[in-house]
């Protein structure tokens, strides 16, 4: 009957989660279990689960991709459609390092959703530049000779036109 | 040792900022390189056509990367000329590409309206284009593909096939066509050896003429017959309608025919004003016609099938 104030639905279950540098965090099940993987462990080990170690993602990613799942947790209805795509707009636009830190964490944590959003962030920096400006965006070291760039244009001359 | 405190992840926020910079390594220099080889597909999948296979120059790391995306959004080398207030709608574009972009399949794309293939430089040589209602024109040209689907409501007039040497397989499905297509054969179709289409008077309150259109555009040709088409399947013969006719006149004037397969089913929802037993009492009608009255006409070197 009283329902909780954050929103969230249903029964708050708490689990808890430990990064790769040992922090440990308690979470929302529901938002944890956005996570594949999490929810897969959470199955095996069943509910005598101490701490779950996440030894591939560290803190501060760790607390950057439990806000999203936060967010996340429950189905968005229509009304709330429109605000969710804005936040989740401004969740996306973080510094590279950050964006890939989190990217991979989402990968490894297998959340589709999250892994999507990021990804085509990244695309949407790739798209409409110029190869200068992707290797200047990106850090990408050319070392192609003058020769093998030559070829290879030729090769894809569609794409560069 | 460790059973560190436990923080939730909104209070644990505020104290964040401070952890980041000194963790030093890999923290603060993450880069898109970084990234695992399947992830970075993964988003070249993402990316038009054009875009992903420009990063090709970018370094030996990525020259082959975008060959490997398997879907793919497009809307560069098979050019849209999107109308018709249609904007962006290239993303509703798939195509599998399973090695080089040598199989392109079109399929649901409700908002292309027109396509266009062109390039020699394209490896494509498959294009199959399935469902796209809206698609109103299309124009393949200087392409080196070998087999061509089609299925739409296209008319004729809007659909460009030329310079395309090495076309042999021809899938025609356009039986709600409005328009005669003698302009789509003309420029191919000499060389085509598989031939497949729906007769096409099938749908006599649309195109009553068109089969006679392509009589005629046969019959233009008997000075040089059509030496190179191997094989023919008609679909939807029917008994009535002259189709016997037709066919005949394709034998005669296809020198090279090894095998014409008759195929008597409906597909056609046209067909809908008959109850199924009805539907497949003309079938059966059709196909004993074919045995009796049109098979003792094929000559014996040419395979005869009736389905």
């Amino acid at each position: 009957m009283a329902s909780s104030t954050s929103g969230s639905s249903s029964s708050s279950k708490v689990v808890k989660i430990r990064s790769s540098d040992n922090e440990n965090f308690e979470v929302e099940e529901a938002a944890a279990a956005r996570s594949e993987t999490i929810k897969k462990l959470l199955e095996d080990v069943g509910d005598d689960a101490d701490v779950i170690p996440l030894p591939n993602v560290d803190a501060k990613t760790l607390v950057k991709v439990m806000e999203w799942c936060k967010k996340h947790m429950d189905d968005v209805d229509e009304l709330n459609k429109e605000e969710m795509k804005t936040w989740d707009a401004e969740f996306v636009d973080m510094d590279q390092s950050c964006l890939y830190n989190v990217l991979l964490a989402a990968n490894f944590l297998n959340i589709k959703e999250l892994l999507d959003q990021l990804t085509q962030k990244v695309a949407d920096m790739i798209k409409g530049k110029s190869p200068e400006e992707i290797r200047a965006t990106f850090n990408i070291k050319n070392d192609f000779t003058p020769e093998e760039e030559a070829e290879i244009r030729k090769q894809n001359a569609w794409a560069f036109e | 040792m460790d059973v560190a405190q436990v923080t939730t992840i909104d209070d644990w926020q505020w104290d964040a900022e401070e952890l980041p910079e000194d963790q030093g390594d890999g923290y603060g220099s993450l880069k898109l390189e970084d990234l695992p080889d399947e992830i970075i597909v993964h988003i070249l999948s993402l990316l038009p056509l054009k875009d992903a296979a420009a990063t090709s120059i970018l370094s030996s790391r990525w020259r082959y990367f975008w060959r490997f995306t398997r879907l793919m959004s497009l809307d560069f080398d098979f050019d849209f000329d999107l109308t018709d207030n249609c904007c962006a709608m290239a993303y509703d574009v798939r195509y599998d590409t399973a090695y080089d972009l040598r199989y392109y399949m079109m399929r649901d794309s409700p908002n292309l309206v027109c396509l266009r293939v062109s390039g020699q430089s394209l490896a494509l040589k498959y294009l199959e284009i399935i469902r796209c209602r809206k698609l109103k024109s299309v124009k393949i040209c200087e392409v080196n593909i070998v087999s061509l689907y089609l299925d739409g409501k296209i008319k004729a007039s809007n659909f460009i096939l030329r310079d395309v040497p090495l076309l042999v397989e021809l899938y025609i499905d356009f039986f709600q066509c409005s328009s005669d297509f003698k302009r789509l054969f003309s420029h191919c179709l000499s060389q085509i050896e598989v031939l497949r289409m729906i007769d096409l008077h099938r749908a006599p309150y649309y195109l009553a003429p068109l089969m006679k259109d392509l009589t005629l555009s046969y019959g233009r040709v008997p000075k040089r017959p059509h030496y190179r088409l191997k094989e023919v399947e008609i679909l939807e013969y029917s008994s009535k309608f002259g189709d016997m006719d037709r066919v005949l006149y394709l034998i005669r004037n296809t020198v090279g025919l090894q095998r014409i397969v008759i195929n008597c089913k409906y597909n056609n929802p046209l067909r809908i004003m008959k109850t199924k037993q009805q539907l497949l009492e003309d079938e059966e009608v059709s196909r004993r016609h074919a045995m009796t009255q049109l098979q003792p006409q094929v000559p014996s070197d040419i395979q005869f099938v009736c389905l």
